[in-house]
């Protein structure tokens, strides 16, 4: 049935969840040929704007889906967990799915050779956040980690160069609880936002600290692991978790946070830094950031760099900012929205949990709904390759 | 554990501030019993009528190609009216049967604001593509040219006349078509129906949930699917079906991007879907379980539902002519008020009374 699904559109879900059932850590399983009548899609689908996402389907299972702009599946690769971000390679032809937090699986999908994922799975001791990045070069992988017995952050590194992939290290993240990372333009500096929400996989997203968290966005060298600077906020803003990032055109960092104080207080939950600069917050109007829940999903820019996106799904609101100043431009409603990814020069393509993909093609445009595939619901984040 | 227990095990005692000295002692949420309501008081009777109506659509289809007149041309039309109408009452059941095989999307490719089922169309006319003469090639084809939008494109002119056996150079061909969109709805309502009373089926999987299972695992999200359709559904009938047509202005106003206004079916099918998440409302029997201030939420809710459908009702029909009058637009907007209103009131008072879960993407930490 075209469309909506072709025959060589999933990978095999019975011979994947197989292949993790006997999973060592770090370990690779051979690729499982019968599952494959070819590459998942041909190398042509990258002259067209593509999109991956984590979701739900409507069977309950979990699945990464790659989408085109109109919002058609072209293909599908199941998950044995519910997934969260994920890694697009610089080349685009290779990405990684990690799972949710605190889950300890993460896919290397090769769209468009014909192989099977590979899985890897955490260190012992380790479990992934949910994020991670590539190098420069697109032959290391970096997975943000919790070393949940030290309540320290990490992040591992991964030699996904040859046919298998190999943990070679590990950096420490200067905090706790790291979530999303980016690699700077540079190629070398890692930047890792660290939530400063402790937890740990034997009480599973219970938060153990919330009175003396300290979150921080820190600028790590990738080669050395050395500290380049680390940004924190003022003490009064200390529970506001620093989660998510994206960088304007002009290397600046954004930033969403959720924050751990009193419902009762609405602060600002957007800031913008960079290595050299400290946070200045930025708030929307009172009347909309009672609405937020104190909540901020996911933060992307557009292509052009000049307007971010931060999407607050509690409040079913997508934010946007002017990059330059940091002007609050306006809202969007889409309920349950949280996935946004550019799309052409200034519009944003966003992701919803009640299964919709809406395109926009600038701010102060209503979302169109391009697609709603019946009892689907796309996880938090959305990626262009 | 016995299924008995296990269900004990997963009530909520929901906790009243306003709670009358008499009702000292609240009722347990029992989910269990409000699916049971549900599926029997709501679902399996809207699947059934949908069905029936459906069934109707493969004979209108033939009288109509067989010997286009007035008459057979207005008994067609209203066929159709009738299956979009009952059709509306179920679109919004996005999970289980009709999410299972594509169901929803074939019965109907919503939405579609880049026409590519007018385009793909265009392509199956131009190559009189035989693959779309029965229903079981038609099957195969793409979901956006095998049901109810698609006839309505080759069945219906812009004005929402019948031309279906009528003038057009390839009757013939668009007759066989038609039959086997006919033919295929007809065998998804019935195949949706029949999913629905199978007391092995999703039912089981909402009524007796396995807690092994990765989807549904007790009572309380059996409910949550069912209830998060009911959401869904007015966001659907707000974000997709009446914003995107409803614009700044009555003169900017683009009412041909709702649903099945081309065949004059468009007021229809809003009130349809309206009236069927009110219905099911009224058939969970949410009252039950709430005492206090939040026996209002229920109450407040069907009038928000009652009034949207009574705005709709008195929009003047066919809606692609009444949306650019000031009136009609005014009413419309009024009805997007109301529809606002009704989301919030689910999610934002009724979910919490009844202790169900928020958001996909609204979970701490993510």
């Amino acid at each position: 049935m075209p469309l909506m699904a072709t025959d060589r559109v999933v990978v095999s879900r019975r011979n994947l969840l197989r292949a993790l059932g006997s999973l060592a850590p770090v370990s690779l399983f051979a690729p499982v040929r019968a599952a494959f009548a070819g590459s998942l899609l041909d190398l042509g689908a990258l002259e067209t704007p593509m999109f991956a996402s984590a979701r739900r389907e409507a069977d309950g299972s979990y699945a990464i889906a790659l989408t085109d702009d109109a919002g058609f599946v072209l293909a599908m690769v199941p998950l044995p967990v519910r997934g969260h971000g994920i890694a697009v390679a610089p080349d685009r032809t290779r990405l990684v799915a990690f799972a949710r937090r605190p889950g300890t699986v993460a896919l290397v999908i090769a769209p468009f050779e014909n192989t099977a994922p590979l899985v890897i799975q955490a260190a012992a001791g380790r479990h992934f956040y949910g994020h991670g990045c590539f190098s420069k070069d697109g032959r290391l992988i970096y997975a943000v980690e919790n070393d949940f017995d030290q309540a320290r952050g990490v992040v591992g590194v991964y030699d996904a160069s040859g046919a298998s992939v190999h943990r070679i290290g590990e950096l420490d993240t200067f905090g706790v609880g790291p979530h999303d990372i980016l690699l700077s333009p540079d190629g070398r500096t890692l930047i890792v936002a660290n939530g400063g929400i402790e937890t740990h996989p034997a009480r599973p997203r219970e938060k153990l600290n919330l009175p003396t968290m300290a979150p921080s966005i820190v600028f790590l060298d990738s080669d050395t692991g050395a500290l380049k600077a680390k940004q924190v906020l003022d003490r009064d803003m200390h529970q506001l978790s620093l989660r998510h990032m994206a960088q304007d055109d002009a290397g600046r960092i954004w930033v969403g946070g959720q924050f751990e104080g009193s419902e009762s207080e609405t602060p600002p939950l957007v800031c913008r830094l960079s290595e050299q600069e400290t946070p200045v917050l930025y708030q929307v109007p009172t009347s909309l950031s009672e609405r937020l829940k104190n909540y901020i999903g996911s933060v992307t820019a557009n292509r052009s760099g000049n307007v971010i996106a931060t999407s607050a799904p509690r409040g079913g609101q997508i934010l946007f900012w002017n990059a330059a100043d940091g002007a609050f431009l306006g809202t969007q409603a889409v309920e349950d929205g949280c996935g946004v990814a550019p799309l052409g020069n200034t519009g944003f393509m966003i992701s919803d949990g009640t299964g919709a993909l809406h395109a926009l093609e600038h701010p102060e445009d209503r979302p169109q709904v391009l697609m709603r595939p019946a009892g689907v619901a796309w996880d938090n984040h959305l990626f262009v390759i | 554990m016995s299924v008995r227990s296990f269900i004990a095990s997963v009530t909520v005692w929901s906790a009243f501030i306003c709670a009358p000295a008499a009702a000292s002692e609240p009722t347990p949420v029992e989910y269990r019993g409000l699916v049971a309501h549900l599926i029997e008081g709501y679902v399996r009777p809207a699947s059934a009528n949908f069905a029936d109506q459906a069934a109707t659509l493969p004979s209108a289809i033939n009288a109509v190609c067989a010997a286009p007149n007035d008459q057979t041309r207005a008994a067609f039309a209203s066929a159709y009216g009738n299956v979009v109408d009952a059709f509306g009452g179920i679109s919004f059941l996005r999970f289980g049967p009709l999410a299972e095989e594509n169901r929803l999307s074939r019965l109907a490719f919503l939405p579609d604001p880049r026409g590519i089922t007018e385009r793909q169309l265009r392509k199956i006319l131009a190559s009189e593509d035989d693959k779309v003469t029965s229903a079981k090639t038609l099957s195969g084809k793409s979901v956006a040219v095998q049901g109810l939008g698609a006839l309505e494109l080759i069945a219906f002119d812009k004005v929402g006349n019948v031309t279906l056996g009528g003038d057009e150079a390839q009757p013939s061909f668009t007759c066989n078509y038609a039959r086997a969109i006919g033919e295929n709805v007809l065998q998804i309502a019935q195949d949706t129906k029949a999913a629905w009373y199978d007391p092995q089926g999703f039912s089981k999987t909402l009524l007796s949930p396995d807690a092994n299972d990765s989807h549904i695992r007790n009572p309380k999200e059996a409910l949550e699917t069912m209830f998060n359709a009911l959401t869904t559904g007015v966001v659907v009938i707000k974000d997709q079906d009446i914003l995107p047509a409803l614009g700044e202005h009555p003169e900017s106003s683009k009412p041909h991007r709702i649903p099945f206004s081309r065949s004059k079916n468009g007021l229809g099918y809003l009130i349809a879907q309206v009236r069927g998440i009110r219905n099911a409302i009224a058939s969970a029997g949410f009252d039950a379980y709430l005492i206090g201030a939040d026996v209002y939420i229920v109450r407040g809710l069907d009038f928000e539902l009652r009034n949207v459908i009574r705005l709709l009702v008195d929009i003047p029909v066919p809606v692609r002519e009444s949306l650019t009058t000031p009136e009609a637009f005014g009413k419309m907007n009024a009805a997007v008020y109301g529809l606002s209103g009704a989301k919030s009131a689910l999610s934002n008072q009724l979910s919490p009374a009844l202790a169900l879960s928020g958001g996909f993407n609204a979970l701490d930490g993510d």
